[in-house]
């Protein structure tokens, strides 16, 4: 798919954008930037992404360029933000923006793309429903959930139960560190 | 009486704390004898953290739509050349067939051919001079007027399967001048009709 979008191609960009699109659009977001700002950092990193694809060679590599990238872009609007309004950094809400994006905060958004990708690998139903269960700014009510679904609300439930089987499933086995006996 | 065997979704169930009494005591007897179920609960388990961890957020739609804009033609608006023609102006006079007729149109001489084309609410008209000795490329002058409706801003020609397109502008009386070498070349119009466009296509005109 990188490879493919490299040259041009744009089924192969679409898939793309859609896979990363929450991640690229989540960091400058968890950082409290401004709704313009975030949408400013989204349009430059797939700006740039355009150009740099060819110099990606490794396809396994492009998560960590666009966490790393995007991180990046954020602390520069962050310290532009700063100039305009004369507040140092530590007086606003993004006192953990440094230049460098920490390790820990790489693991963090690592494994959020892990998740985005495996909700997206579920599809249909499963992935309606633990997206709004879950990522929904704000908290749905089963019978909402239920009606937009098409199910009973009594089927909710059992619903959500078996699509967090399959989504454990998706997300594959854990290192052998992490498997605690109950 | 057969026991059924515990699943993934029975362990999905007790995860949540959506189990009853006995449903979780026997996913509690089963776990201490299995190891594969006590690591299914382990993944179990880490997916709804991460679930409950999760910073996802989605982007509008329009900002979206402008990251799928980078690559691909084909998710820009289509060109002028792309479109099918919604119109194609009808000859209506061409000196060469009518050397005869009395007035300007009749001036079929060797150096010039006028062509007069009708489309709906207006007409086309085009000269087209003879080429300087040795150049090969005959100037077209044109003019195009429409009722009622938004003069195009430019007209566009290409030579027949060529693909290399080419825009000529058009001025506020409607005129436009175009510099052709020999073969068959196709013209069109875009012509803004309330917000919607539409293209005004010349029969195939063939130079030389």
């Amino acid at each position: 798919m990188v490879l493919a979008a490299a040259k041009g191609d744009e089924r192969a960009w679409r898939k793309l954008v859609h896979q990363y699109k929450r991640l690229v659009y989540s960091i400058p977001r968890s950082y409290r930037l401004s709704d313009e700002t975030c949408d400013d950092v989204f349009q430059t990193i797939f700006a740039t992404l355009v150009r740099e694809l060819p110099a990606i060679k490794d396809p396994g590599a492009l998560t960590k360029w666009l966490m790393t990238s995007t991180h990046r872009e954020c602390w520069k609007a962050a310290k532009r933000d700063r100039t305009h309004q004369g507040v140092s950094l530590e007086q606003t809400s993004r006192a953990d923006l440094s230049a460098e994006l920490p390790h820990d905060r790489a693991e963090h958004w690592e494994r959020q793309q892990m998740l985005d990708t495996a909700l997206s690998n579920l599809g249909g139903r499963c992935e309606r429903l633990l997206r709004l269960l879950y990522l929904s700014a704000v908290k749905i009510p089963y019978d909402q959930i239920g009606e937009t679904l098409g199910i009973a609300v009594g089927s909710v439930g059992p619903t959500r139960a078996r699509c967090l089987a399959k989504l454990a499933e998706a997300l594959g086995p854990l290192d052998d560190a992490d498997v605690r006996v109950p | 009486m057969t026991i059924q065997p515990t699943t993934h979704q029975d362990l999905a169930s007790y995860a949540l704390g959506e189990a009853s009494p006995d449903a979780a005591a026997k996913v509690e007897q089963s776990l201490t004898a299995s190891p594969e179920l006590r690591a299914g609960l382990a993944r179990i388990k880490d997916a709804l953290g991460m679930l409950s961890r999760a910073e996802l957020h989605e982007p509008p739609s329009a900002l979206v739509q402008s990251a799928l804009r980078l690559v691909g033609p084909r998710t820009q608006s289509p060109t002028w050349l792309e479109r099918a023609a919604d119109a194609i102006a009808k000859l209506v006079f061409d000196s060469v067939a009518t050397p005869g007729l009395a007035g300007f149109r009749s001036s079929a001489t060797l150096d010039a051919r006028h062509m007069t084309f009708d489309c709906e609410g207006g007409e086309i008209d085009l000269e087209i001079l003879a080429p300087n000795v040795g150049s090969g490329v005959h100037r077209v002058t044109g003019q195009i007027a429409i009722s009622g409706e938004l003069l195009p801003s430019s007209v566009g020609y290409v030579l027949h399967g060529s693909g290399n397109a080419r825009t000529s502008t058009i001025d506020e009386r409607g005129r436009f001048t175009l510099e052709l070498t020999g073969g068959r070349w196709d013209l069109r119009f875009v012509v803004q009709v309330g917000d919607q466009e539409r293209v005004i296509a010349l029969p195939q005109l063939e130079i030389g």
